[in-house]
């Protein structure tokens, strides 16, 4: 059923056009199948751990799957007609309806009443969806008759204008299916801890969205220990802020416009740093601070942070300075600026953006660290907020409501801030990075 | 046998004095038997710490030193402090004071431990002095020391006890700071060693006329400084840490002891299982965070998605969000009660056995590392030229072979030095471990935890045991195998590109 | 017999803007036609959609009486030289050029030795046997134009397609390859659809020039037919004008010379 394109002499039109011609949805559901088929293959073993009943049902719903795929791609290739995958397409939805009942019947563990948890809503809707596209697809009129073979030209052209249709259709709703997965995935913890945070008491269990409160809100803002955390890792990552930049904004003019004896070195071990692990200095770095009386202050952090996030702003100022043109500078030094006036006048008023930019990735970096500020501010009064946050869940009590309360208070305007500037911040770190 | 006849005062007085002295020999014997004459050292007194002295007794089989914040004459009022056995010492380990267990002397060397730690005292010794700890400062306690036989009952249940006072009144003063002035000048050396290269640097430029140039040194000296003094400096520190055998219990008094801890560290019974683990844990994640991440770059690449921005932003919350925040989250949802209990309707503990436990973190770290990979990725390809996708359609390739032997290739410029990263990263990645399961299910005492990584267990060496030496060691190992890495994948990689 | 048909093809885009307005053209069998027209007239447009990497909007577009609009570009037997030359970047030049034959499906895969033979072909006809083994960084420009025009040549294409593929080359370079491809057209008899904005290089290449300003068709004969008779004001301008002020520039500097 297939010509060669390539083939010096011109084929028959028809054999061409049938030849060519093969639904698009017959592909797409090939490859449907075949993504059912690995989820449920991954859904397996959680099954297995569920119990023994759910494993055999979910077993068989496998089986009906792996038949319906062959089918399926044995009809694509034209080695079939379409009443296999049909009756395939048919049998799969038996375990599928099945297990349903099943989980309906069994008590569920929270308080949903039986045991149809969103998990066999959803793992059964993995089987019974595929399924009944397959159904539907291979029993419409242009799959069963381009199957049968009995399409005549017209029809052949009619089906390829279809395809070109359909085609961008399927493959839209393709990539919502799997970006709106990967998105579920993404907010179902933040929908949660927005749950956590204001459902009554400090234990988990419940189920979302039955009981309000603001008292973990009130715990935490009220209490003492959230604003001495805040007042810690502002006055740290303000500090980096200030001190990173105050390094990194001269050294990064420098290797942008100067070419003197000893840049490459210096710029290899720029790069050489950022690629050393926290680990080789962690004891090290605790000792010298703690011998220099460092320990336990915003001092010590601050010099900590700033070298830590040094070389990725020296890379990102650099990369801005050197878009910017030489020409501005050079007209200055023609009028009669000297070196050090060129850079307050005419280039730190254009690097105002970069310099923001590097200034808001180096505090992101100093606020969110938690290692460092583990190690070297161990009593309370000097925690910065990611420590203090995580003593909340100490293997000797779980303040999970509190926990979550401040959290939020932390992450949202962190998160607001990343996403608003995320553009900004990927093309400085790409600017000088990690491209070839 | 006692004659009639006037009374004999000299038999009465002979019964009464012998009975006196069997009283007496008894007496001493029976108050020494339960209750001991303890004394304390007030010099020896640190914080929330006393030291205690008492006597042995003959015939005790062990010793229970009682405390509370009250006087008592009866141990339902007090708490049991500790307790130490009485036995053959012969074979016992000695371990010398700050070992980690409250220090014990008998006869004034350092006491035998037996296998749980518990102190030995041999049956010949003399007195035992132990240091109590736990106390709460500035407060008064009062002590006894009981001694009990082989059933385990007091030696002389009915000697009353009486306990002696002692207040723990050391304040928590940080002991003073050892001598800075060696870090001061290897500091300052450093110092003045860059500044002097920078010097002469700039020297030689002006003498060969790079006039413009003339303050480029000046410029980046401070940034250098800083790198040199808080970077280098601590490389370099921590390496020679690893020779000597610092530890929290003598700082500042380092002995320089060759390679002794790599060799604990390459013998040690966890070394393998935990390497092993790290390098699982790393190859799993970075693999997946590569190509979940590419398929996510490939869905969103499309031009006609609608909220295209809107599931980008999404997408970006893993990465936008605090890691330790997200990790303490997932924490809160495996827990038994927690939501993914809910949603699966069962009631496990996630994070309790081996196994889960390790998919969990690995879980969790996939969906923290994703996001980053999937905007590098989405970068890169957008860099790809788009007519070349355009000439192989007119030839007719298929969107598979396009996707593999155009697409692919030509990201490897950036999948290379991406996975380089992530490796690096993941290999290091503290939080996610400490913060789940702190490298639990803790199954071998002393070693590496279930899934601990490298990076945890060094932690818990420095900041648990407070060996610094030995973790030091650990951390070069750890530095040695990453760069071992890293030279062979940049080899291997740069290698075939070249061919290619 | 190859023949190529517009029929009421408009090419309309979402805001409304049409790049090609109501085209009806056809193309014989062998010919070598040129599409030319000043910037942004709707020639790549309508060569794209030939090609099937623009949609039709209207119209139907066919080849041998064959109706291909909805055809996918790979069925449609066609070679194409992009502007830009759309090289591989990352294989060699032999892979460049073999890599539409062996990517073909199994079933219709030539076998690899025919694959060796069409590529060397191709490499001698085009003078590029030496540059097999090296990557297309290493070329210079006129070698990849050939390498890109090879490409296609090696499908055997029923109609080959070439969207400015000159424009990129300095004028020397022009003029050589110019020849070349007229020279390749004769020996080869591929029916050729050529697009430029080029005046001298339409009058040169063409057997008959179709000449489309803001999308619509102009005029459609052989190059000096349309310099004899214009059809209307815009081909007076664009085409006889032309002509004129290059031959008067050049008379010019003759007499200049003579008269020195």
């Amino acid at each position: 059923m297939s010509t060669a394109p390539t083939a010096a002499a011109t084929a028959p039109h028809a054999d061409l056009v049938l030849g060519w011609y093969r639904p698009v949805e017959v592909d797409g559901m090939v490859s449907l199948l075949g993504v059912a088929l690995i989820v449920n293959l991954l859904l397996l073993p959680i099954e297995m751990v569920r119990g023994a009943d759910g494993t055999l049902l979910h077993g068989l719903e496998v089986a009906g799957l792996v038949w319906l795929w062959t089918a399926a791609r044995a009809l694509a290739r034209g080695l079939t007609g379409t009443t296999a995958p049909i009756v395939a397409a048919g049998l799969c939805f038996v375990p599928a309806v099945m297990s349903l009942r099943h989980a309906a019947g069994t008590t569920g563990i929270a308080a949903t009443g039986s045991g149809l948890t969103v998990w066999a809503l959803w793992s059964a809707a993995w089987v019974v969806v595929p399924a009944g596209l397959a159904f539907i697809t291979f029993s419409s009129r242009a799959v069963v008759a381009w199957s049968a073979g009995t399409l005549v030209t017209a029809g052949a052209e009619a089906g390829l204008a279809r395809n070109s249709r359909l085609r961008p259709r399927i493959e839209q709703a393709a990539s919502h299916a799997g970006l709106m997965h990967a998105a579920a995935l993404v907010l179902i913890p933040v929908v949660w801890i927005l749950d956590v945070a204001i459902s009554p008491g400090n234990g988990l269990g419940g189920s979302i969205g039955d009981a309000f409160t603001g008292e973990h809100f009130a715990r935490v803002l009220g209490g003492d220990s959230f604003w001495i955390w805040l007042r810690n890792s502002v006055a740290v990552s303000l500090g980096t802020t200030l001190l990173g930049l105050a390094l990194a904004v001269p050294a990064g003019y420098a290797f942008s416009r100067f070419r003197f004896r000893g840049r490459d070195a210096a710029m290899f071990s720029f790069l050489l740093v950022q690629m050393f692990p926290g680990v080789i200095i962690l004891v090290p770095y605790f000792l010298v601070m703690k011998s220099l009386g460092l320990l336990n202050t915003w001092l010590g952090l601050i010099l900590a942070y700033s070298v830590t996030a040094l070389p990725l702003c020296v890379w990102m100022l650099k990369g801005f300075f050197d878009t910017v043109p030489r020409e501005l500078e050079e007209a200055a030094l023609l009028d009669g600026c000297n070196q050090a006036q060129v850079f307050r006048r005419v280039i730190l008023p254009l690097s105002l953006p970069a310099v923001a930019v590097t200034a808001l990735f180096s505090f992101l970096v100093a606020w969110n660290e938690f290692l460092l500020a583990l190690t070297f501010n161990t009593s309370n009064d000097m925690y910065t907020l990611p420590v203090g946050l995580a003593s909340m869940i100490s293997a000797t009590g779980q303040a999970w409501g509190d926990f979550a309360a401040a959290s939020l208070l932390v992450s949202l305007p962190v998160a607001a801030l990343f996403i608003v500037f995320q553009r900004f911040l990927i093309q400085g770190l790409s600017a000088g990075g990690v491209k070839g | 046998m006692f004659g009639r006849g006037r009374s004999h005062p000299r038999w009465t007085l002979l019964v009464v004095t012998t009975l006196a002295l069997a009283a007496l020999t008894a007496l001493p014997v029976a108050s020494a038997e339960s209750v001991q004459d303890i004394t304390f050292d007030e010099d020896a007194a640190q914080y929330r710490r006393v030291r205690l002295t008492a006597a042995t007794v003959p015939g005790a089989a062990s010793y229970e030193v009682w405390f509370a914040t009250a006087q008592f004459n009866d141990t339902a009022a007090a708490m049991l402090h500790s307790t130490l056995l009485v036995g053959d010492t012969s074979d016992l380990d000695r371990p010398a004071a700050g070992s980690g267990y409250d220090d014990c002397w008998v006869d004034g060397e350092a006491a035998a431990r037996d296998a749980s730690g518990r102190v030995v005292v041999a049956a010949t010794a003399g007195n035992w002095t132990c240091d109590l700890t736990g106390l709460t400062p500035g407060v008064a306690h009062w002590f006894a020391v009981i001694a009990l036989g082989e059933d385990g009952a007091p030696l002389n249940a009915s000697s009353p006890i009486h306990a002696v006072t002692a207040t723990s009144e050391v304040v928590d003063e940080p002991p003073p700071p050892p001598d800075t002035t060696p870090y001061l000048i290897a500091i300052g050396g450093i110092a003045l060693a860059l500044v002097a290269t920078l010097l002469v640097l700039r020297q030689r430029d002006a003498r060969d006329g790079r006039a413009l140039a003339r303050n480029a040194h000046a410029y980046i000296a401070p940034a250098l400084l800083a790198l040199a003094i808080l970077t280098f400096y601590p490389v370099a520190y921590g390496i020679w840490l690893g020779f000597t055998n610092a530890h929290q219990t003598h700082l500042g008094d380092n002995a320089f002891v060759g390679l002794a801890n790599f060799v604990t560290v390459l013998t040690a019974s966890g070394f393998l299982r935990v390497t092993a683990f790290t390098l699982v844990w790393t190859v799993i994640n970075v693999a997946f965070h590569v190509s979940l991440g590419l398929c996510l770059a490939l869905l969103l690449d499309r031009a006609d998605l609608r909220g295209r921005t809107a599931y980008r932003t999404c997408l970006l919350l893993p990465w936008a969000i605090p890691s330790y925040i997200s990790v303490l989250v997932w924490r809160g949802m495996l827990q038994p009660d927690g939501l993914v209990n809910d949603l699966l309707g069962t009631d496990l503990d996630m994070l309790a056995g081996e196994s889960a436990a390790k998919v969990a973190v690995i879980l969790v770290n996939i969906w923290l590392g994703v996001p980053f990979m999937m905007m590098a990725l989405s970068g890169a390809l957008q860099s790809i030229p788009q007519d070349m996708h355009e000439a192989a359609k007119v030839d007719g390739v298929g969107d598979w072979h396009r996707f593999r032997h155009l697409t692919l290739p030509n990201l490897k410029s950036a999948l290379v030095p991406l996975s380089l990263l992530g490796f690096i990263w993941t290999f290091n990645m503290f939080n996610v471990i400490y913060l789940m399961t702190d490298g639990g299910p803790d199954l071998w005492f002393g070693e590496p935890g279930a899934t601990d990584i490298l990076i945890t267990y060094v932690y818990d060496v420095a900041f648990r045991d407070g060996a610094y030496g030995l973790a030091a060691a650990w951390s070069v190992v750890i530095f040695a195998m990453l760069v071992a890495f890293s030279w062979f994948y940049m080899r291997r990689t740069d290698a075939t590109e070249a061919v290619a | 017999m190859v023949e190529v048909r517009f029929d009421g093809v408009t090419k309309r885009y979402d805001d409304g803007t049409e790049a090609v307005k109501g085209l009806d053209l056809e193309i014989l069998d062998g010919e070598f036609l040129v599409l030319l027209g000043p910037s942004g007239c709707g020639k790549s447009t309508t060569l794209r959609m030939l090609a099937g990497l623009e949609d039709v909007t209207e119209g139907s577009i066919f080849i041998d009486g064959a109706r291909i609009n909805d055809l996918p570009p790979g069925a449609r037997g066609l070679g194409m030289v992009f502007q830009s030359y759309a090289l591989y970047p990352h294989m060699t030049i032999r892979d460049n050029l073999s890599f539409g034959l062996r990517m073909q499906k199994r079933e219709e895969r030539l076998p690899a030795d025919e694959i060796e033979a069409r590529v060397d072909e191709a490499a001698t006809m085009l003078g590029l046997t030496d540059e097999l083994v090296k990557k297309p960084k290493e070329l210079s420009g006129g070698q990849r134009q050939r390498v890109a025009l090879g490409r296609a040549l090696v499908r055997r294409p029923r109609v080959l397609l070439m969207d400015e593929p000159l424009s990129n080359l300095d004028a020397e370079l022009r003029h050589q390859m110019r020849g070349e491809i007229r020279r390749l057209h004769d020996e080869l008899g591929t029916t050729t659809v050529y697009v430029t904005h080029d005046q001298i290089e339409a009058m040169t290449l063409a057997d008959r020039v179709a000449v489309i300003d803001a999308g619509v068709l102009q005029q459609h004969a052989a190059p000096l037919d349309t310099y004899n008779e214009p059809a209307n004001d815009f081909i007076r301008g664009f085409i006889c004008r032309h002509i004129d002020e290059m031959v008067e520039t050049a008379n010019s500097l003759f007499t200049q010379r003579d008269a020195e």
